[in-house]
């Protein structure tokens, strides 16, 4: 039996998951949008006992891989790693999706999207596709002056955000055509790339995320920490190719991103965020001979200067948030208690979630290229747990942080990226 | 998957009572509902023809009216953790699935809770928490099992029947839709519960059989104070007689009387991080509604363990401990579910034949036929009394023949509960176990809840299959 089938045919059916799944326990309690669902669909699906149909896509695109599960799994089941099961079985659908082969709504849809990603990234070194200057706006004025040997890489997550916020909506509006198979007489790309010429970004997000990443670059100069920034070359590092499973091409991607870094004579990256981070310090590894990157992530890296961090502190700043662990900072790459360290030594009081730490849960983010009524379901029951601990929203991740923000209006929260709390206690 | 019924016209006609979106058709996901605990895979006559998702009691009468016409079977479960086959429908049918029905209502001015069928337990439990009340139910699957679900099967689940008696007699009152249609609601609104001739009895405990229940209502049990106990042995025969000599001698019923025998023992203490025991482990919690009282049990429980032939027994006042203790029950059956396809049992014999019982199903490993000399390792809810007794085979054995062997262990344990007095216990009596009640009870008692199911429910479309054991 295929290793992979084997593996699924571990499930022993106990189902003590599912309410763990945010799009079990927030969508209408379905069982083929739980990880136990999930992992039947695939297992009978190799089976033989069906065809690829929507209903297989739907229930294996709608995985948040926020890995709850598999915390799930590991105390109550047979300790499957479900999320990547599941991740796995995406690798195998989405060839399938991308071959044209089926022409059902659900899987147009996923095809457009892929190719839409897969045409910017490919090309354009991001999954939104633009090529002008405005990744390294956020570095204006700054004199990053290390070698390359350490570098800042950004991976343009959260410049990213203010156009995938409206890259997102583009593609809600468009769902009808994308269903209808638009790919197939229009390149999508191009058709996108018309469309996003047009955009127009909210202001105030494009200067909070230039803030925090330059809030971020300045820290670690303050703390005397040598690294150098490749600019235009700091490319996209391919994550959302890893959660799609769009192995093949992510091969060819993280090949060119890693001849780009070594080229640049890097050896350790210093990252901004948790997607990056994982995929950098996890999944490169799986694809290229002879890995020799170190990856680290920018809070591990305060952590360890405590000292030297208070040493900066300008304003004790008397109040408390409400920390959210972001899915893939706590559970994958268990990263947990060094924000905490870092806020409190800072005089912050971090007030905890009972869903915290291992057992956090997920923004919706992850889904939302193709489903955003379901991200927004799911960030706004997030929004609203956490907001019973403190109206102030403290975060370390991207995404986590556009979709927090875009129900904050209607939640009444303040959210905000670790970065940002320390540049207002900080003397930078 | 060859129909009897056009599915076309079924998922439209049943559109037509809980809108479209509510009704799933695709074969994928059918397949995912049908699927059960059993480590054998589904089968075409287990297929559902739809998962149809009513929102309320109006619709549920509906879709019963509608299916008792059409003569289309109609499966109901709760969270499809039944570990004797209840939850996989033994023919394709409409799969009725409640769990957009979970309002959970608490009055503590009127004593009780209501909740609809699909509620789980886990939820009741922590929106009961805060009313300082408890949820008397304690099954492994308490994360995602649904109240109807547990009411329907009536399973005390972990916890000794002595201690709390079993869900069922806590409820005050069901809303129940008939196999034909019709709402009924039995019970009262008074923490009173009637004497005398009353039908929520009747569908406590029903299994599916003879109508859907599909909103709950339970007196509130305020807080309990516990204190946990924990006893090593050298020997199982010294456990087993324990639990003879705790019923004989009166000792006050513990909630939970758990044991590992002395595999288990090692396993799941090693999976803790705790030093690994020398024999098998008894683990208890006494209870109470005040705090000297619960003492006061622990006391008694302690004075009576020490007069057994133990190795130590101990009150365990540490949190942390308790809690590697307490876990180390359900790593076992993490352990064993991880290494082996595993056949359960549940022998629940008359208390002073315990000890035959446990060396009949010990033995009874080195006489399956369908795999010979599978892996053995027993655990449980000894004080209840309820043997857990499982036999293990390695993963790689075909579907056809794990399909054997756990009807086989399944047919021969129960035969273990014939001869010593058992009946069931939290798992439930139809599904697998159909035959065990004609073996039990013979032809009288079977005919008779045949003829009983069909006044409810003549032309037999709830749950078929579960009760003839059709496989």
């Amino acid at each position: 039996m295929d290793e992979y089938l084997s593996e699924l045919s571990r499930c022993r059916k106990c189902r003590f998951c599912i309410d763990t799944c945010p799009t079990f326990r927030l969508l209408d309690n379905i069982e083929n949008r739980s990880p136990y669902g999930r992992i039947q669909i695939l297992k009978y699906m190799l089976k033989g006992f069906y065809d690829i149909e929507d209903s297989i896509l739907h229930s294996v695109y709608t995985c948040l891989i926020c890995t709850q599960c598999n915390v799930v799994c590991g105390k109550y089941g047979e300790a499957l790693e479900v999320a990547n099961l599941v991740r796995e079985g995406r690798s195998r659908l989405s060839k399938q999706i991308l071959n044209d082969s089926l022409k059902t709504p659900e899987a147009n849809m996923l095809r457009n999207v892929f190719n839409l990603f897969l045409d910017n990234v490919v090309k354009k070194h991001d999954p939104v596709g633009l090529t002008d200057k405005y990744w390294t706006k956020w570095a204006n004025g700054l004199k990053i002056s290390g070698n390359n040997e350490v570098i800042l890489y950004t991976s343009r997550m959260y410049q990213m955000i203010p156009y995938l916020d409206q890259v997102i909506s583009l593609l809600k509006k468009s769902r009808g055509m994308l269903r209808k198979g638009v790919g197939r007489t229009l390149k999508i790309g191009t058709w996108f790339g018309m469309k996003i010429i047009g955009l127009k970004l909210n202001k105030a997000l494009v200067e909070k995320t230039r803030k925090i990443v330059k809030a971020i670059s300045v820290i670690l100069n303050k703390l005397g920490v040598r690294y150098g920034y490749l600019y235009d070359t700091d490319v996209y590092s391919g994550a959302l190719l890893y959660d799609l499973g769009l192995d093949e091409h992510l091969k060819q991607y993280v090949e060119k991103v890693y001849k780009i870094l070594k080229k640049n004579g890097v050896k350790k990256v210093i990252t901004i965020d948790p997607h990056t981070y994982h995929i950098v310090r996890d999944i490169y590894p799986e694809y290229i001979d002879e890995y020799d990157l170190e990856a680290v992530h920018y809070i591990e890296v305060l952590s360890n200067k405590l000292d030297s961090l208070k040493d900066l502190v300008k304003n004790k700043l008397n109040y408390e948030v409400v920390i959210h662990d972001p899915c893939t900072m706590s559970r994958i790459l268990g990263v947990i208690e060094e924000p905490r360290l870092i806020l409190e030594d800072l005089g912050i009081k971090v007030m905890e979630p009972k869903n915290n730490g291992l057992y956090t849960r997920c923004c919706g983010g992850p889904i939302e290229y193709a489903y955003p009524e379901f991200t927004s379901i799911i960030a706004t029951e997030r929004v609203n747990e956490l907001k019973t601990y403190s109206n102030r929203i403290v975060t370390s991740c991207p995404i986590c942080l556009m979709n927090f923000i875009k129900h904050s209006k209607e939640t009444e929260v303040e959210v905000y990226d670790f970065s940002e709390i320390l540049s207002e206690i900080l003397t930078l | 998957m060859e129909m009897t019924v056009d599915q076309k016209v079924l998922v439209n006609d049943l559109a037509g009572i809980v809108g479209a979106e509510n009704v799933i058709h695709d074969l994928p996901t059918r397949i995912t509902y049908a699927q059960d605990p059993m480590p054998y895979d589904v089968e075409e006559h287990n297929i559902p023809y739809v998962i149809v998702r009513p929102a309320n009691s109006e619709e549920v009468s509906k879709i019963l009216k509608y299916a008792n016409e059409k003569k289309i079977p109609v499966h109901v479960r709760g969270a499809g953790t039944s570990l004797v086959g209840i939850a996989r429908p033994k023919t394709n049918c409409i799969l009725l699935d409640l769990r957009r029905m979970r309002n959970i209502e608490i009055y503590p001015e009127r004593g009780y809770f209501e909740a609809g069928a699909g509620a789980r337990l886990w939820e009741i439990r922590e929106e009961l928490a805060k009313y300082n009340c408890i949820l008397p139910i304690y099954p492994g699957s308490e994360r995602i099992a649904t109240i109807g679900g547990a009411i329907a099967s009536n399973t005390s689940a972990h916890a000794v029947d002595a201690a709390f008696a079993k869900p069922g007699d806590f409820v005050l009152g069901l809303e129940v839709v008939l196999p034909t249609g019709e709402i009924l609601n039995t019970g009262t609104e008074s923490t009173r519960r009637p004497a005398g001739v009353e039908l929520t009895k009747l569908f406590i405990g029903s299994e599916g059989l003879f109508g859907v229940i599909t909103k709950v209502r339970m007196r509130l049990v305020p807080k309990i104070y516990t204190k946990n106990l924990v006893a090593y042995y050298k020997e199982i025969d010294d456990v087993l007689k324990t639990v003879v000599d705790m019923y004989k001698r009166m000792i006050p019923p513990p909630l939970f009387f758990e044991f590992l025998d002395a595999f288990a023992a090692k396993v799941g203490f090693e999976a803790v991080g705790l030093p690994e025991p020398s024999g098998p482990v008894v683990i208890i919690t006494m209870h109470d509604w005040v705090e000297n009282g619960v003492v006061e049990k622990a006391e008694k429980m302690l004075s009576f363990l020490k007069i057994e032939n133990i190795i130590e027994a101990k009150i365990i006042e540490d949190e942390e401990e308790w809690n590697k203790i307490w876990s180390s029950r359900a790593e076992v059956g993490n352990f064993i579910n991880r290494r082996w396809v595993c056949a359960g049992s549940e022998i629940t014999p008359r208390v002073d034949l315990l000890p035959q019982a446990y060396h009949e199903a010990v033995a009874l490993k080195d006489k399956l036929e369908t795999y010979k000399n599978p892996e053995f390792c027993s655990f449980g809810h000894i004080g209840a009394p309820t043997l857990h007794a499982y036999y293990m085979i390695p993963f790689e054995t075909p579907n056809d023949v794990r399909k054997k062997f756990i009807m086989e262990v399944r047919r021969r344990t129960e035969e273990i509960n014939i001869k010593y007095g058992g009946c069931g216990g939290e798992w439930g009596i139809t599904g697998q176990r159909a035959d065990f009640i004609k073996m039990k009870f013979g032809d009288i008692y079977y005919n008779l809840l045949v003829r009983i199911k069909k006044t409810l429910d003549p032309n037999n479309i709830l749950n078929r299959g579960n009760l003839e054991g059709v496989w």
